[in-house]
């Protein structure tokens, strides 16, 4: 099998990509959320929701390797931004579902602020981890370049200087 | 057609023998593909059939299902399609970055990525050829390698 490479968080395997958004949203929850209400946002609860609501995305990538209608975000042909975009829509709406979902179990009434609060931290931890791809892109052509000039150097040696074309 | 193969450790190297009583065209597809899983491939440009040393190619290009050999200053035409081409070249310095087109990594000045997030491979003629998000990794990979055995 082709093995998927790492645009992004993109076409990182589900699993993974669930680990990082997790312990993203976990770490806003705690450092934002907590601050600024001064209440500890590290509770057994909140990790549970946030496991919930974190399967939002990862569901997502999964449909769109799985739902014929959506197999061309994720296909070479498509922009990666115009992949990411439809992602992060399709991943708030479910996001939203399972943000209801867990209101319902939960017994508390949510109320439209709650829903954006929630659409608010996603879209930090989003933010985060495609900015965190991105830098990783742009080390990983930096590196390709200096191969491809040792690649170069060597044939220069073999060719006495003169490139051959 | 009688068809005799032989398996022998002790060889040095690969070889097929053809016997035919008349040179016809499934003979010469058979030649075709010898001569392309070397280093020379059988093109076509105008009718005319040239032997391009694959050391000259700078990229293949998959067209119709046909397929489109870049060199520096010209373009040839061959009948096998991509994957059949790439499958002849595994092992060499040819990757493929997208559906459409096998790379010469020797022929690869650098690499970019644009504002689209498209990573970019500009050739020794300056062109620029659009890497797949699929085979990225590939390529890297591949130019990684070929550098560690160059450096050797």
């Amino acid at each position: 099998m082709r093995k998927k490479p790492a645009f992004t968080f993109f076409d990182m395997n589900p699993l993974i990509l669930f680990c990082v958004i997790y312990v993203v949203t976990i770490l806003i929850n705690a450092v934002i959320l907590g601050a600024l209400s001064n209440v500890a946002y590290i509770s057994i609860r909140h990790l549970t929701d946030n496991a919930i609501l974190c399967g939002a995305p990862v569901v997502t990538l999964i449909l769109f390797r799985r739902v014929p209608l959506l197999k061309y975000f994720d296909d070479d042909d498509c922009s990666p931004w115009i992949s990411v975009s439809v992602h992060y829509v399709l991943s708030c709406a479910l996001l939203l579902g399972f943000g209801f979902v867990l209101a319902v179990i939960r017994a508390v009434p949510a109320t439209l602020a709650d829903y954006l609060g929630l659409i608010g931290v996603y879209t930090q931890g989003y933010i985060v981890v495609v900015i965190f791809g991105v830098v990783i892109e742009v080390s990983k052509v930096e590196s390709v370049n200096k191969n491809l000039k040792i690649i170069q150097e060597s044939q220069k040696r073999k060719t006495g200087g003169v490139q051959s074309e | 057609m009688k068809l005799t193969a032989q398996k022998d450790v002790s060889l040095d190297n690969d070889y097929v023998d053809v016997r035919y009583r008349e040179l016809t065209p499934v003979i010469h597809q058979i030649f075709q593909l010898c001569e392309e899983t070397g280093s020379v491939l059988l093109c076509k440009k105008e009718g005319a059939t040239y032997k391009i040393d694959v050391n000259d190619v700078l990229y293949i290009e998959s067209v119709d299902r046909k397929s489109c050999v870049y060199t520096k200053d010209d373009v040839f035409h061959l009948p096998t399609p991509l994957k059949q081409l790439e499958e002849s070249l595994a092992g060499q310095q040819f990757v493929r970055v997208s559906k459409m087109a096998l790379l010469n990594i020797y022929k690869i000045n650098s690499v970019a990525n644009g504002l689209h997030f498209r990573m970019t491979a500009e050739m020794s003629n300056s062109e620029k050829i659009v890497v797949g998000r699929r085979y990225r990794e590939d390529l890297i990979e591949a130019i990684s390698e070929l550098a560690k055995e160059v450096s050797k």
